[in-house]
Formats: C-alpha cells, structure tokens, sequence
C-alpha cells in the first residue's frame, strides 16, 4: 500500500492524477461497479430527465460538504468523526441565530463556529495522541446534549436572507454549486500546498512523518479546521434548505459522509484518497438513492444498500494489500 | 494473574463513586434505597454486557464499533421473530449476533483487516438491515407476559435482565481467571506475533472474542426490546458512548493486552452509580448525557499518550 506513495515521493512535483488513478484490483472492481450502476442507471426510465437530476444534485450537496469534511480526517489516518454530523448541527444554529446581523457576519461565525469545534478536538488527537474515535464521540455526546441546554432544540432565523443558498445559478441549485465548488478548492489545497502533501504522509505513517520532519500534531490540527470549516459549510447549507436549524436534520450524516469517502476509493488507514474521489462516492451513493428509488425499492433498501457496499469495498481494499 | 493489582484502580474510582452517592442520598433524606439499587442494576443490564464484549475486542488489540448497530438489530429480529413464541424471537437475535460477531471475526483475521474498518462497514450495513427487518416502523411486541417477567423485581432489587448480566460477568470471570483463555487473550493482545510463536492460536482467539461481544451485544439488544416492550430500529452511537467509558474506566487499554471482566464490571457499576447520583440529585437526561460525554473525554485524553497504535496500520 505504500508503493504509490513511495513513488509520488520521489516525484519533484507529484500530479494530482498519479494520485487519483492508482492501479489495484480494487480499482478494477470499481470500474466494473460504476459501470454497471452507469448502464442500470441509462437503462431506467426517467433517471435522466431534467427533474431527476436536479433532484439527485440537490439530495448529494448538503451530506456531502459533511463527506467532504470527513475526507480531511480519513486520509490524515484518523479514520472518521463521530461528531461531524453534530458539527454540522450546530454551525447550521449559529448561522440561524446570528442571522439578524446580517449574512456575512452569520456565515463567519458560522465557519468559525465549525473550526473551533472541530479544531479543539485536533489539539487532542494531534498533540496529546488521544484515540480520534473516543474523542470525536465524546464530542458527539457533549455537542447534542449541550446544544440542547444552550439553544434548545430549534433555532428560527430572524430573516430570509438564507433564501439565497436554496436559489437556482443557471437552473443548478445553489447548493450543489457550492458542494462542487468546495470539492474542487479542497482537492486545490491537497494537491498544490505543502501541508496537504503532508497531510497525506501523516496520514500514510504518522511515525515516519515525524521522523522525516514533519509537525504531525500541526498538520492533524490542519485537518480537523479544514474538516470543521467544510462541516460548517454544510450545516449553512442543511438550515437554509429547511428554514430552521436543528440537530435533528443531520443527524446519522456522518455515516453517509463515510461511507462516500470509502466507496469514492479513499483509504480507511489513511494516506490515500482525494476529495475528487469523494465526491465520486458522493454521487454514487446518489445514483444508488435515485435507482432504488425509481426501481420502487423503499428506502430501507437504500440504507442496507449502502451499508453492503461500503463493506464491499472495504473488503475490497483488504484483498487488494494482501 | 495478580486479581487485585490490575483492578485497584477501577475498585478506587468505583468506590469514590459508591461513597459520593450514598453521601448524596443521605443528604437528600432518600430512604428508597431498594428501589434505587434496582434501577442501577437495570442500567447496569443494558451497558453491562455490551462494555464487557466491547471490553474484551479491546483487550485481544480490536476494537468492535458495530456494538451498537447489532443491538439494535437483534432486538428487531427478535420482535420481528416473536409473533408466535418469544423464545424463539430471542435465539434468533442472538443468532444473528453471534453470526455477525463470527463474520467479524473471520474478516479480521483472514484478510488482516483492520477491526475498526470491518465493524465500521457492519455498522452501517446492519442499522440499514435493522430499517429492512422493521420496514421502518416501531414494532410492538405482542407478548405482555414476557414483558413484565423480563422487568419484574427478583428478590427486590434484581431482574431478570440485571441476573442475566451478572451472570455473564460471573462466567466471563470464571473463564478468565481459571482457564488458560484468559491468559491466552491477554497475550494475544499484548504482542499479537510473539503470542503466536508461543504457540497460541491468536486467529481463534480473536474470532472467538468478536463471536462473544456480537453475542453479548445481540443479547443485552434483545432483553431491552422485550422489557421495552417496541422494537425501533433507531440506536446507533448512543450506546458506544457508555460502553467505551465503562471499559476504560474499568482499566482497559486501548493498545491491548490490559483489563479484566471483573475491571469492566466495575467500570459499568461506576457509570450506572454516577448515572443514579445525577438522577437523585434530579439532574435532566440532557444535562446526564454532558456529563458522560465529560467523563469519556477526560478518560480518552487520560489515556491519550499510548493510544496511537490501535488506529488501523495493520499493515
């Protein structure tokens, strides 16, 4: 699993492709997958009309900034948040609550509300080494049960200038513009800066990271803001879309976010993958949703779905190292 | 096996905890004691089991996550499986634990998975399963008589659900401290390779422990939805959240190799105590859960500095 690392280490200026398309069986499978979903998709009347679409586009972009967020995580080698969706929450009741001193301010203390949150808990994973999981589930408990206490359960906006997030840019929702948009910046930073070079190598082997100079508890810090940032984006993003801001509404998100971050390729042990690659999974997970859908399976379906194809792959990947 | 040694820590903290409480129910004038120490004993029946299978994955160096989802899921198959007898409901759920725990176990060992990436996958595979069994809806069970038997007081302050979790801590004690499996899990989570070496057979070892904590999860699932009386298949996280506590408080490692049933026992005892304290002292459910996730945060960063190696670098 490290040769494609090895050898985009030795690269003077490693290409974002090098990193998206390495060759596995997995890759393999996946082509296979995607092509048949393709064809099922093609196959199955009224998937392509216009209104099939734009509600797939509209299903993918709020869970997705959240998978976005995850992919920070996952490829810096702490595997998932628990407390992502929750993040996702109350950033969504910041932007509701302070909403009243104008749009700009509310998407500041917004973001900056999702950073802190997600940042703190990188302080402790990164500096003090605390396991990413107990942490981020503590985080969990401690944001449900104390937004419940400060905010109490809903937040009413004191105005509608959220409305322009649920708007149309040349017939494509607003939101997906911004998922695709935030997809596409993230992917930016990983491939051309440095820290997301060594987010990639901290996340690949943290030890030998450090050994070759590299500030892991700095670099672990990095993701979780970027993840917070991002988690943030989307809970603007969820109490647009439904007027109100809650924790309910994205409640479970995280398990769709990672279950898009591993169907898109990336490696649950860290070190490989791409937020490209997680909106793939992101839009997979979708053209799932729609197919089932339109095939007239109900949504549990759905769910027990998903769930058999992200052990599918994660079977997959196990197969692939050996 | 120094019996004492590896639990004085977990006996401190339980008995600072023990010591807190009466102190509040004294002051509070509280004289229900038996009534009390039932509803411990019932909370003690729902984290118990759960925080002991947990416990021991993470003593054998796992980590099984998907806890939560195969409770869950074994309470609706049992639900789902109990129209005509609810033994039969029950042998089913906990059937399918322990399948799940064996198709854990054999993932993990045979492909040299990571613990934390196969029981993620069974995590968000089941709690789809759990919509699919229920088709999405709160089932009821059709059998009063069950209920009330599952939650009826035995010799005042136990139930049937309290005597069943016990029970296993008894036979999971037993097993640890008598028999060559205990010494054999605690190597295996010790130093995995020179275990083998040894001559053990870690790979059994482990499919065994995955078996145990899917058994004992489907279980402690299938007696609260009969004492629950509705199957939901809601749940996920909420009970990781108790059972991870409960492990580490009770002075399980998470790098392997450390804890006993009896340190888990009092890990989950602490918990339930605290969790009675919170409620004589008429602390709100919401206010509970801050303070548990206060308790798991300041035990995940006591035990920070080791932790690192049970993130899946298998490789």
């Amino acid at each position: 699993m490290t040769g494609t690392l090895d050898l985009a280490a030795q690269r003077p200026t490693p290409s974002a492709q090098k990193r998206i398309n390495f060759p596995s069986a997995g890759a393999a499978v996946r082509l296979i997958a995607v092509a048949a979903l393709l064809a099922l998709a093609l196959s199955t009347p009224g998937f392509l009309s216009r209104v099939s679409l734009i509600a797939l586009a509209n299903a993918i972009s709020l869970v997705g900034c959240v998978a976005l967020a995850m992919t920070f995580l996952t490829i810096g080698g702490n595997v998932m948040s628990f407390s992502i969706a929750a993040t996702t929450s109350v950033a969504g009741m910041v932007f509701m609550a302070t909403l009243g001193y104008g749009l700009p301010l509310a998407i500041g203390s917004s973001l900056l509300a999702g950073m802190i949150i997600s940042g703190a808990q990188g302080v402790v994973i990164g500096t003090l080494r605390a396991n990413p999981l107990i942490v981020s589930l503590a985080a969990y408990a401690l944001l449900i049960g104390g937004t419940q206490l400060i905010a109490g359960p809903k937040i009413e906006p004191a105005n509608l200038d959220f409305q322009i997030f649920k708007g149309r840019l040349y017939g494509v929702p607003v939101s997906f513009v911004i998922f695709a948009g935030l997809a596409v910046l993230g992917q930016l930073v990983l491939t051309f800066t440095r820290v997301g070079h060594e987010l990639l190598l901290v996340g690949s082997n943290s030890k030998a990271a450090e050994a070759a100079g590299i500030h892991v508890a700095r670099i672990t810090l990095f993701a979780y803001v970027m993840a917070g940032a991002f988690a943030a984006v989307g809970g603007i993003l969820v109490a647009s879309r439904f007027g109100a801001a809650d924790m309910q509404t994205a409640r479970g998100f995280e398990y769709t976010a990672i279950a898009a971050v591993l169907i898109g390729g990336s490696s649950i042990a860290g070190g490989r993958g791409s937020l490209i690659q997680t909106f793939v999974g992101m839009a997979t997970i979708a053209v799932i949703n729609a197919l089932t859908l339109l095939q007239g399976f109900s949504m549990e379906v759905q769910k027990l779905t998903i769930g058999l194809a992200v052990l599918a792959v994660i079977i997959i990947q196990g197969f692939g190292r050996k | 096996m120094g019996l004492i040694g590896e639990e004085k820590k977990p006996l401190a903290i339980f008995g600072v905890v023990a010591i807190s409480l009466a102190a509040a129910l004294v002051m509070q004038g509280n004289t229900s004691v038996e009534l009390i120490l039932f509803s411990i004993l019932q909370y003690f029946a729902t984290i118990g089991p759960v925080a002991l299978g947990l416990g021991l994955t993470m003593i054998a160096r796992e980590f099984d996550i998907s806890v939560g989802s195969t409770m869950s899921v074994a309470g609706c198959i049992a639900v789902v499986a109990s129209t005509s007898d609810p033994y039969l409901g029950a042998a089913c759920g906990i059937g399918v634990g322990l399948l799940i725990g064996l198709s854990q176990g054999v993932l993990v060992t045979g492909l040299g998975l990571s613990s934390i990436s196969v029981s993620l996958g069974f995590l968000i595979t089941l709690a789809g399963f759990a919509y699919v069994v229920t088709g999405n809806m709160t089932i009821p069970l059709d059998h009063a008589d069950v209920t009330s038997a599952i939650n009826a007081p035995v010799l005042g302050i136990f139930s049937f659900r309290s005597i069943f979790a016990i029970a296993c801590f008894a036979i999971a004690s037993f097993i640890f401290l008598k028999t060559r499996a205990g010494v054999e899990l605690i190597a295996t989570g010790s130093d995995p390779t020179a275990a083998a070496t040894a001559g053990v057979r870690t790979t059994r070892i482990v499919v065994i422990v995955f078996m145990i904590s899917g058994g004992l999860s489907a279980a402690a699932g299938v007696f609260l939805t009969y004492g629950l009386s509705v199957a939901s298949p809601s749940g996920l996280t909420d009970i990781l959240v108790p059972a991870i506590s409960a492990a580490i408080i009770g002075g399980v490692s998470l790098t392997g190799g450390r804890g006993t049933p009896i340190g888990i026992a009092l890990g989950a005892l602490t918990l339930c105590l605290l969790n009675a304290g919170l409620n004589a002292l008429g602390v709100s459910p919401v206010a509970q859960q801050v303070v548990l996730a206060f308790v798991l945060f300041t035990v995940a960063v006591a035990a920070a500095p080791q932790l690192y190696r049970i993130i899946p670098q298998r490789s």
